[in-house]
C-alpha cells in the first residue's frame, strides 16, 4: 500500500482534490477528539493500492496553530510514502513557500498545480516544465473542481513512489553550517530527511527540539551565537530566503500577461466589503441563512414527520400491547426510547440545509469576510469575528441550535475566543426551547406573547456576549489566543458535489455521535423516571377505578346483541387498543383518500371489532360511546399512575430535594423534574411537565392545566423562563462541547455554569418582582434592562490579550 | 520625493505603497507574520479598513490579508 498524504496551504484545493482522487464511495474516517481532523480515503491504480490522506491547510510547519500541528506531526509520526503537494496556481509565489519545507523532508513529492482556470483567467502563462525541472519533482496540472487531472496526478504518484528521488533544496547560505552540524547531531529514528529535523531545531520548534532531546539552553547559546557572529534573526532570515527563492522561481516560470486586469474578486470585495454596504449585505446573508435552513427547514419537517410517526405507529404496534391499564414495562420502555431518537431525528432537515449553507458560504471564501467586518465587535467581548456564523446558527434570532453552531466554531484561529465561543453558543435560542415558551406564554402571558416573546429572543445575545466577557476575563484569562492575521482568499464557486457531500457527512456524524450519547441518557432518564414506581396503595387504588370503569363497560355490552364478542375481557382489551391505534394513525392520515383506506385496512384486519369504532348499527353505536369512555378513563387512570410514578421515582425524589435552593426562584419540585429531564432533549420539559399537570384532567390542554392549576403565578413564570433562557444546555450540546473542546473538563463547566447563573438569576428577579410587586412582564423587561446594561459594560472592559508574544525568544530575553 | 516616509502599517492611508523594513517581533506572532509574508523588503498594498475601522486590508506576496491594527502596529512600513 502506497501512503499518499494531501498537503498544502489552506483554500488551494485539498479537499477537493482529495473527493476527486477517491470518488463519492470513499470510506471516510474521521478521528474524533481532534478538533481538525484529518480524513482517509482508500483507491487502487494500476494495481496498487493508495491511501489517501487529507491533512488540514498549513502556511507553514511552525506550531502556530492547531492545523499546522496535526499536519507536521502527521508527516512526522506516520511516514507518508508520497507527498502530494497541491499548489494554488493562481497564487504559486506563497505557496512555494510551503512547498520548499516539504521538499526538505526529503520524501518524493509531487506538486498539483491546481485551480488552472483561475491561473488561465488571470492571464497567467505558467511553464510547468521549467518549474518540475527547477524544483527537480513532477508537476501536474489540475482543476479539481471540474475533475481534470486526475489520471495525471494517479500515475506521477506511482512514478515519484517508485523512483525515489530529493528534490531541489533551498541554500540557505550563512546557515548552511549550522544545519550541517545539526544534521550530524540529530539520530531521530525516522524516513524523514536529518536536515529537516536540523532546520527545524534552529526554528526551535519545540516538538522537534523535544525528540532530538536537546536542551533549549543549548539552543539559546546557539541562537545568541549566530546573532553575534552574522547579525541575523534566524527566524526572519530563513523566511526571507524561502520568499526570495519562491520569487525567484514564479518569474522562472510563469510570465504575466502584459496588463494587469482587476480580479473579480477585487471587484466584488469593494461592494461586500465596503464601509457602508458591508453590514447590510452581511445582515442579509445571516437572515437568508436563517430563514433558509431554520425557519424552512422547520416547515420541512412537517412533511418529514408523518413518516417518523408512522415508524413510531409501527414500532408501537411490535410492542406487547397493553392490557387495559396494565402497560407491559418494555412497551413504556419502547416507546420513551422511539420518542427520544425521533425528536432528535425531527431536525435533520434543518441540519441538513443549514450544513449545506455553511459549506457554500465556507467554499466561496465569505467566511473570513465576515470576521473581517465584525472582528471589532467580537473582540471587545473576547470572541473573534469567526464568531458570528456559530452564534448565529446557534439562535441569533427565534431559534437556531447549539448542535451546528458549535460544530462550525472548528476554524476559529484563536485557541481563547474558540472556547469561549463553544462555551457561549449554548446560550443562544434553541429552537427545542420554543414549544417551552410558547407553553408557559400561553399559560400566563396571553395577551404579551409578542412582547415576551421580543424580551425572550433578543436578550440572548446580550446574555452570550456578556458571559463570554465573563469567561474569557476569568477562566479562559490564561488561554493562548492568537494574532488576528488571516487570508482573504479570492471567490470561488462552490461545487454541487462537495457541498452535497460535506452537508451528508457532517448529518451523519451528527446523528451517529449524538445519537448514541442521547439514546444512553434516555435509558438512564427512563430508568430514573420509572423506579421505585408507585406504591401498592396507589396501584390498588387505580385498579379499583380500572374495574369500575370495566364493570360499567360491561353492562352497557350486556344489553347488546354483541355481548357473546365482549364477555371476553381480552377483547375489549383489544377494542381499546384497537381504537388507540386508530386514532393515532387518522391523526397524521395526509388526505381524505389516505383516510378511506385507513378505513378499509382496519376493517379487513378486525372485521368485528371495528364495527364499534366505526358503528353502523345502533347497539354499535351505544358501545362505541361507551368504548371512548373506557380509552378516557384508562388514560386518565394512566396519567394519574404515571405522575403519581414520576413523584415518587429517583428523578422526582431529586427535584424535591432541590426544593430548598430551587424555592427561591419559586420552582417547587415539579418544575425541577422537567428541567432536569429537559437533558435528554429540550422537548421532554414540556412533555414531563405535561404528563404532570394532565394528571386526573383527561382533555385540558396543558396550557389550561397550569393556569386553572393556580399553584403558580406569572411570576413564577418569569422565574422559569428566565432558567430555561439560560439553561439547561441539552446532552447533544454537551456531547458537541466536548467533541469540539477536546476535554470533559470545559463539558462540566458549561453543564453548571449555566445552571447556577440560570437559578441565581431567576431567583434574584424573582424575588426583585415579589418585593416591588412588578407584573411578570415588568420583571422580564427588568431583567432584559439588566443584560443589556451587563453587556454594554463588560464591552468596555480591557482585558489581556498579548499572551502570544510569550514565544520561545521573549522568555530568554 | 527623497525623503524617506516611515510608518507604522497600522498608519498606512488606503492604497499607499510601501516595502517592509527590517522590524522586531517575537514569539508566535513572528512567526505567524513571517509565514504569511511579512518579510523585511516585501512590497506591500494598503487595501482597505474595515468597516468598524479595524482590522485593515493589505495585499502581500500577490495576495489578501487582514491583519489587526494591534498587530499591524509592530510592522515597520517605508512608503513608496
Ligand atoms: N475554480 C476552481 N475552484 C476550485 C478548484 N479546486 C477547488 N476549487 C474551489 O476552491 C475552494 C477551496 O477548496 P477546498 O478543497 O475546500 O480547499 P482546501 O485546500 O481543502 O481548504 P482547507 O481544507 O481549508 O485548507 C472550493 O470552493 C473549491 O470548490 C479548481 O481547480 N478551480
Ligand atoms: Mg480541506
Amino acid at each position: 500500500m502506497i501512503k499518499v498524504a494531501l498537503a498544502g496551504q489552506p483554500n488551494c484545493g485539498k479537499s477537493t482534490i482529495f473527493t476527486m482522487l477517491s470518488g463519492v464511495n470513499q470510506h471516510i474516517a474521521n478521528y474524533p477528539g481532534v478538533t481538525v481532523d484529518k480524513k482517509t480515503a482508500y483507491l487502487s491504480h494500476g494495481g496498487e493500492k493508495i491511501e489517501v490522506v487529507d491533512l488540514p491547510g498549513t502556511y507553514s510547519f511552525s506550531s502556530f496553530s492547531l492545523e499546522e500541528r496535526v499536519a507536521k506531526n502527521y508527516l512526522i509520526d506516520e511516514n507518508p510514502d508520497v507527498i502530494l503537494n497541491i499548489i494554488d496556481a493562481s497564487n504559486i509565489k506563497r505557496s512555494l513557500y510551503l512547498t520548499f519545507q516539504l521538499l526538505e523532508l526529503g520524501r518524493p513529492v509531487v506538486i498539483v498545480l491546481n485551480m488552472m482556470d483561475v491561473a488561465k483567467r488571470r492571464g497567467l502563462d505558467i511553464d510547468a516544465g521549467k518549474l518540475s525541472e527547477m524544483l527537480k519533482v513532477r508537476v501536474v496540472e489540475a482543476v479539481g473542481s471540474r475533475n481534470i487531472g486526475k489520471k495525471d496526478i494517479l500515475s506521477s504518484i506511482l512514478e515519484a513512489n517508485s523512483h525515489k528521488a530529493t528534490g531541489f533544496e533551498i541554500n540557505y547560505e550563512e546557515l548552511e553550517p549550522y544545519i550541517a552540524r545539526f544534521t550530524e547531531k540529530i539520530s531521530i529514528e525516522s524516513e524523514i530527511a536529518p536536515r529537516w529535523f536540523a532546520i527545524k531545531a534552529l526554528e526551535a520548534d519545540d516538538t522537534v527540539l523535544a525528540k532530538a532531546g536537546i536542551p533549549k539552553e543549548e539552543m539559546d547559546a546557539q541562537y545568541k551565537k549566530i546573532h553575534s557572529e552574522h547579525n541575523i534573526d534566524i527566524d526572519s532570515f530563513l523566511a526571507a530566503i524561502r520568499y526570495q527563492s519562491a520569487d525567484y522561481l514564479y518569474h522562472k516560470s510563469v510570465k504575466e500577461a502584459s496588463e494587469k486586469k482587476e480580479t473579480l474578486t477585487s471587484k466584488a470585495d469593494k461592494i461586500i466589503l465596503n464601509r457602508w454596504l458591508a453590514f447590510p449585505f452581511l445582515a442579509g446573508v445571516i437572515y437568508l441563512v436563517y430563514q433558509l435552513s431554520i425557519v424552512l427547514g422547520y416547515k420541512l419537517t412537517n412533511y418529514t414527520w408523518p413518516y417518523l410517526a408512522m415508524v413510531k405507529n409501527f414500532i408501537i404496534s411490535i410492542l406487547p400491547e397493553p392490557q387495559f391499564i396494565d402497560v407491559p414495562m418494555l412497551t413504556d420502555f419502547g416507546i420513551w426510547m422511539t420518542n427520544s431518537a425521533l425528536a432528535l431525528l425531527n431536525y435533520v432537515p434543518i441540519f441538513l440545509i443549514l450544513f449545506a449553507l455553511i459549506a457554500i458560504i465556507e467554499d466561496i471564501g465569505y467566511m473570513p469576510r465576515i470576521a473581517f467586518i465584525l472582528d471589532r465587535l467580537f473582540k471587545r467581548f473576547g470572541l473573534h469575528g469567526q464568531s458570528t456564523l456559530p452564534l448565529v446558527l446557534g439562535g441569533a434570532f427565534i431559534g437556531g441550535c447549539a448542535v451546528p453552531g458549535i460544530m462550525a466554531t472548528k476554524g476559529i484561529a484563536d485557541d481563547r475566543a474558540r472556547l469561549a465561543t463553544i462555551l457561549t453558543v449554548p446560550y443562544m435560542n434553541c429552537l427545542a426551547k420554543v414549544p417551552f415558551y410558547a407553553l408557559l406564554l400561553g399559560a400566563f402571558f396571553e395577551g404579551q406573547m409578542t412582547t415576551m416573546m421580543f424580551f425572550i429572543s433578543t436578550v440572548t445575545i446580550f446574555i452570550a456576549l456578556s458571559v463570554a466577557r465573563i469567561i474569557t476575563l476569568t477562566f479562559l484569562k490564561n488561554r493562548e489566543t492568537a494574532p488576528f492575521v488571516m487570508e482573504l482568499p479570492p471567490y470561488h464557486l462552490p461545487t454541487l458535489k462537495g457541498v452535497v457531500l460535506r452537508s451528508f457527512q457532517r448529518v451523519w456524524l451528527y446523528i451517529k455521535k449524538v445519537g448514541s450519547i442521547v439514546l444512553a441518557v434516555a435509558v438512564v432518564l427512563f430508568v430514573l423516571l420509572q423506579f421505585p414506581g408507585a406504591s401498592d396503595e396507589v396501584v390498588s387504588e387505580m385498579r379499583a377505578d380500572a374495574d369500575a370503569a370495566l364493570v360499567k363497560f360491561d353492562q352497557t355490552a350486556k344489553k347488546t346483541q354483541y355481548y357473546e364478542t365482549l364477555k371476553d375481557k381480552e377483547n375489549v382489551y383489544k377494542l381499546v387498543n384497537l381504537y388507540n391505534s386508530y386514532r393515532a394513525q387518522k391523526m397524521i392520515a395526509s388526505s381524505p383518500e389516505a383516510a378511506e383506506k385507513l378505513d378499509v385496512a382496519f376493517r379487513e384486519a378486525n372485521p368485528v371489532l371495528f364495527g364499534f369504532i366505526s358503528p353502523d348499527d345502533a347497539d354499535q353505536k351505544k358501545i362505541n360511546r361507551e368504548v371512548r369512555g373506557l380509552a378516557r378513563a384508562s388514560q386518565t387512570i394512566l396519567n394519574k399512575l404515571k405522575s403519581e410514578k414520576i413523584e415518587t421515582s429517583f428523578l422526582g425524589m431529586f427535584g424535591k430535594s432541590l426544593e430548598p435552593v430551587t424555592q427561591f426562584a419559586g420552582f417547587d419540585w415539579r418544575v425541577n423534574v422537567a428541567f432536569l429531564s429537559s437533558f435528554a432533549a429540550r422537548e421532554s420539559a414540556v412533555a414531563t411537565i405535561g404528563s404532570i399537570y394532565e394528571s386526573g384532567k383527561t382533555d385540558a390542554r396543558a396550557e389550561e392545566a397550569i393556569s386553572e392549576d393556580g399553584l403558580y403565578t406569572p411570576l413564577h413564570a418569569v422565574a422559569m423562563l428566565i432558567f430555561m433562557i439560560l439553561t439547561p444546555p441539552c446532552i447533544a450540546t454537551m456531547i458537541v462541547v466536548r467533541m469540539q473542546s477536546g476535554s470533559y473538563k470545559w463539558m462540566v463547566f458549561a453543564i453548571f455554569f449555566p445552571m447556577l447563573l440560570g437559578v441565581v438569576m431567576a431567583s434574584v428577579f424573582f424575588n426583585i418582582g415579589m418585593l416591588f410587586s412588578l407584573t411578570g412582564v415588568q420583571t422580564m423587561f427588568a431583567f432584559y434592562l439588566f443584560m443589556l446594561a451587563s453587556a454594554i459594560i463588560l464591552g468596555f472592559v480591557k482585558g489581556k490579550s498579548i499572551n502570544w508574544k510569550g514565544g520561545y525568544l521573549e522568555k530568554n530575553q | 520625493m527623497s525623503e524617506k516616509k516611515i510608518l507604522p502599517l497600522s498608519e498606512m492611508q488606503t492604497n499607499q505603497k510601501g516595502r517592509i523594513r527590517t522590524y522586531s517581533v517575537q514569539g508566535l506572532l513572528k512567526q505567524k507574520l513571517y509565514n504569511m509574508g511579512f518579510v523585511p523588503g516585501s512590497e506591500i498594498l494598503m487595501v482597505r479598513t474595515a468597516p468598524l475601522m479595524d482590522p485593515i486590508e493589505v495585499m502581500i506576496q500577490n495576495y489578501f490579508v487582514t491583519i489587526r491594527k494591534d498587530e499591524a502596529k509592530i510592522i515597520e512600513v517605508e512608503v513608496i
